[in-house]
């Protein structure tokens, strides 16, 4: 019950957050040199006549104040405009990419999270020994690589060379499966940029987890679990994990935004048909309605994401509940 | 001495430490009868948790037994496997704790904390070992029992934790309970109950208490021998009227009159009397005896020899060369 009020409050508090962002993002969007009229009319140029019938229809002869104003309603309504490009909604560009993303993001994240927080507690075990020292290297490593270096030199080695992989794309076009057939393609077109963004996100997972899990087997409950008679694997796993979970959890929820960053940029290696694909072209066409609408909804799965760990919190820790 | 539920035989355990090997328990003997609660006394250092641990083998692993027997129902503790410790932990020998606040895992149920050792060792099943632990909880006097079973540690008082420890303690009926200075952390009236508690649950249930502690007022209360340990070794061992009435070795003197008085009238300077210098470095001991630097009866005797621990009246063993008959 109480972690039912919890959840409701915190989606209160998401609407202010999201026009803050909004109002962010507009301001940033429209300090940037240019505007979107110079994009349409082009490099012939128009009379001053099109021009103002122009900026009247897209309200851009309004204060910036009436247009910010005009924008959150927009947005708040769900409409998030029409794309320069494509002229289709903003919307539907972006939930017809979603999926694709939403995909890899998940299967890495909890592969990463799994493999990451396992090796930690591995890590742990014996402070020091030479299977700690190779997996501390091993992790300081995989997160000092440039996520983009890692998959190209993916691409290179198990691609290219080896040819065990699909370089690019998420299905085979030409054999046009479906059903299993299209779901194990896209899951084999998938093995390359998931363990790119595992091996990149691991890292971070795996020193945090073995970090906190040092602190917590120093504690008196995890003396206490062993004089009960638990072998050290229940003593670690069941007793002392998820104590040590709680600053993991806390640190990967604040690590969201990064890891849309790595996407945009695994996505743009590998050709993947995701968001950050998407972003990726709306840049370099100046397609600002799109950009906004991308911030827009980026923020908004930022904020969602950040109410999921919250949540996780408050299941991990039953004295967050009541605070 | 068979039908001694513990036995322990010249117990030593060291650990490796950056200074070089610290010598924490040197040769201690300790036995328990059916029953019977043994009280372990002495300053902090003194070695008397590192014993405790080391009958539990939850030393740390820059620690280890290097000599001596743990005989417990004639089995030999020291040279058991881990999983032949698993069996016994919790299950034949439990310990409670100095720290309430601490002990128990603040993200699990206290049914969970309490009953988990029936599942582990009785292999109850998860509804028939709750409904054992909510007895339990009743025995050690918790209120509504049954609605603290879905409580977190954080909701319970310090005393009630300890009174949750216990009843996690006495859930397998085991033979012996070491209870590593279980009231110093509660307050002043709390640690009487909780005391007495542990006396009246241990008649009911039949175990021994070990019973490790550096205040002597909880030892004369609840003990029916002591033992004091000094610089990893047992100084002396009586029983507990004995050992108050007629203490012998120069350290337990010492340590009866470290007692303040506050019913006699005293100049201040003399309310609270100390014992002069520090415990020795265990990594580095004198030849002889461990107390020679401290002791107001040193002779030469005791900068060459090291005493033995010898009996020298009925069932009074003491470690000091004043008594050399």
């Amino acid at each position: 019950m109480s972690l039912l009020i919890f959840v409701i409050r915190r989606l209160i508090y998401t609407v202010p957050l999201l026009v803050c962002a909004v109002t962010v993002i507009f301001i940033l969007v429209h300090s940037a040199p240019g505007n979107p009229i110079d994009y349409i009319i082009g490099e012939a140029g128009a009379d001053s006549e099109l021009v103002a019938r122009l900026r009247a229809e897209m309200g851009l002869d309004q204060p910036m104040l009436v247009q910010l104003w005009r924008y959150v309603l927009q947005v708040l309504s769900g409409n998030l405009g029409y794309s320069l490009v494509s002229s289709a909604p903003v919307l539907d560009l972006i939930l017809e990419r979603f999926p694709a993303t939403l995909l890899l993001m998940a299967s890495q994240y909890t592969l990463s999270a799994v493999i990451g927080v396992l090796l930690g507690v591995l890590a742990a075990r014996r402070p020091n020994s030479a299977l700690d020292t190779t997996l501390t290297l091993l992790s300081l490593t995989s997160f000092s690589l440039p996520i983009f270096w890692l998959g190209q030199m993916m691409i290179l080695a198990f691609g290219y060379h080896l040819d065990w992989f699909p370089i690019q794309g998420m299905s085979n076009l030409r054999e046009g499966y479906t059903g299993w057939r299209y779901a194990l393609d896209v899951a084999y077109h998938m093995v390359l940029p998931v363990v790119t963004l595992t091996i990149f996100n691991l890292g971070l997972i795996m020193r945090l987890t073995r970090a906190s899990m040092l602190q917590v087997v120093g504690q008196d409950f995890v003396k206490v679990a062993y004089a009960k008679g638990h072998s050290e694997r229940t003593v670690l796993l069941h007793h002392a994990l998820r104590n040590a979970l709680l600053p993991v959890v806390t640190v990967v929820g604040l690590e969201i935004p990064g890891l849309i960053a790595g996407a945009v940029l695994a996505e743009t290696v590998f050709a993947w048909p995701g968001l950050g694909r998407l972003t990726f072209d709306a840049i370099s066409a100046r397609d600002y309605p799109l950009l906004m609408g991308m911030f827009i909804f980026i923020s908004f799965f930022v904020i969602v994401a950040n109410l999921l760990v919250d949540i996780i919190y408050g299941l991990l820790d039953p004295r967050i509940r009541y605070q | 001495m068979s039908e001694d539920v513990l036995s322990v035989r010249n117990l030593h355990t060291h650990f490796r430490t950056e200074d070089g090997v610290v010598k924490s328990v040197r040769g201690v003997d300790l036995d328990i009868g059916p029953g019977e609660v043994v009280g372990l006394v002495g300053e902090s250092g003194s070695g008397k948790s590192v014993t405790a641990h080391s009958i539990m083998r939850l030393i740390p692993s820059s620690g280890s037994i290097v000599q001596g027997e743990i005989l417990f129902e004639g089995e030999d503790l020291a040279r058991a496997s881990v999983r032949q410790m698993q069996k016994v932990r919790g299950n034949r020998i439990a310990m409670i704790f100095q720290e309430p606040m601490t002990s128990l895992n603040p993200v699990l149920r206290i049914g969970d904390q309490v009953s988990d050792v029936l599942r582990l060792h009785r292999g109850l099943s998860k509804a028939q070992a709750l409904s054992e632990a909510k007895d339990l909880l009743g025995r050690v006097g918790i209120p509504d029992p049954k609605a603290r079973l879905a409580n977190f540690p954080h909701e319970l008082s310090g005393g009630q934790r300890q009174r949750v420890m216990i009843a996690t303690a006495l859930a397998c009926r085991p033979k012996l309970i070491i209870a590593d200075e279980p009231t110093t952390a509660l307050d002043v009236t709390i640690q009487a109950q909780i005391l007495d508690l542990l006396i009246d649950l241990k008649r009911d249930f039949g175990c021994s208490v070990l019973l490790i502690t550096h205040d002597l007022g909880v030892i004369s209360e609840t003990a029916d021998r002591v033992a004091v340990m000094y610089a990893g070794q047992i100084a002396e061992v009586a029983e507990v009227a004995t050992l108050f009435d007629e203490p012998l070795h120069p350290y337990t003197l010492g340590l009866m009159r470290s007692v303040p008085k506050l019913d006699e009238d005293l100049p201040e300077d003399r309310l609270l009397p100390v014992i002069g210098g520090g415990v020795p470095n265990l990594a580095e001991l004198p030849a002889g005896c461990a107390f020679q630097t401290r002791c107001p009866h040193v002779r030469a005797r005791c900068r060459a020899e090291e005493p033995p621990l010898r009996e020298v009246r009925t069932a009074h063993k003491v470690r000091c060369w004043l008594y050399d008959a």
